[in-house]
């Protein structure tokens, strides 16, 4: 899985949130707020091709948290960017 | 559900506006009703001309210290304009450059885009700015609509 190009951070009123920013228009109807943790994993993860144990593994390192909470955090995290169609297969 | 401030996402589509981008964005309140609708209408707001400034556009301004999307109703000689919300009574009179932005689009709760320059819009629009003397009751009109729609839902 991959983080979609079109989506990009930006901080408004001193919230990250991501947005969809195409070639000609910018999508702001939906707008996903993110935390700190959120940004970062975003960050690291844009453009690179990824699965839910390597970003547990970047939780586990950055962290130092244990394996089995960092994988459920991953999921969790993959989940909701998944439903928002900022990851995609 | 987390909502932004409104003038917080309006300065974030004016620095996307800038850089030669269109932005889409939800429509929120009901200054511009009966053509707008409050979180159900998208609006498609892109970078202007200042040929597209004319009388019937829908345009982006601050207006004290407040980003509004609302229609030219006048351009007057002295380089100013009067706009106004098609849900209000009263006007705002702005600078004709400090327009950021003009409506280009708007696409409906069904999925439907209506183009702003389509003759339907026009036609729509010229009607309601013809019938001006007659707003107020045909806006208490449409709050007693929306009022028994609320309460029947």
């Amino acid at each position: 899985m991959k983080i979609d190009g079109r989506h990009k951070i930006r901080t408004v009123a001193g919230e990250s949130i991501i947005i969809m920013q195409g070639q000609t228009t910018v999508d702001m109807t939906h707008v996903v707020s993110l935390n700190a943790t959120s940004v970062w994993l975003f960050e690291r993860l844009a453009g690179r091709d990824f699965d839910a144990a390597g970003v547990a593994s970047l939780l586990v390192e950055e962290y130092g948290i244990e394996r089995e909470r960092a994988e459920a955090d991953a999921a969790a995290w993959i989940e909701k960017l998944r439903s928002c169609g900022i990851i995609v297969e | 559900m987390k909502t932004m401030p409104n003038n917080a996402l309006f300065e974030a589509a004016i620095d996307e506006i800038g850089a030669g981008r269109s932005v889409l964005l939800r429509c929120g309140g009901n200054s511009m009703r009966p053509f707008l609708h409050d979180g159900r209408d998208v609006i498609e707001l892109a970078p202007c001309t200042p040929e597209q400034i004319v009388r019937g556009a829908v345009v982006l301004y601050n207006y004290r210290g407040q980003y509004m999307v609302h229609r030219i109703v006048r351009l007057r000689a002295d380089g100013r304009c009067e706009c106004m919300g098609d849900g209000n009574l009263r006007t705002e009179t702005i600078l004709t450059s400090d327009v950021m932005a003009v409506m280009r689009s708007v696409r409906r709760r069904n999925g439907r885009t209506v183009l702003c320059r389509s003759a339907s819009w026009q036609w729509h629009w010229r009607l309601w700015a013809a019938l001006r003397p007659v707003r107020r009751i045909l806006l208490k009109i449409d709050y007693l609509c929306r009022y028994e729609n609320r309460r029947q839902a």
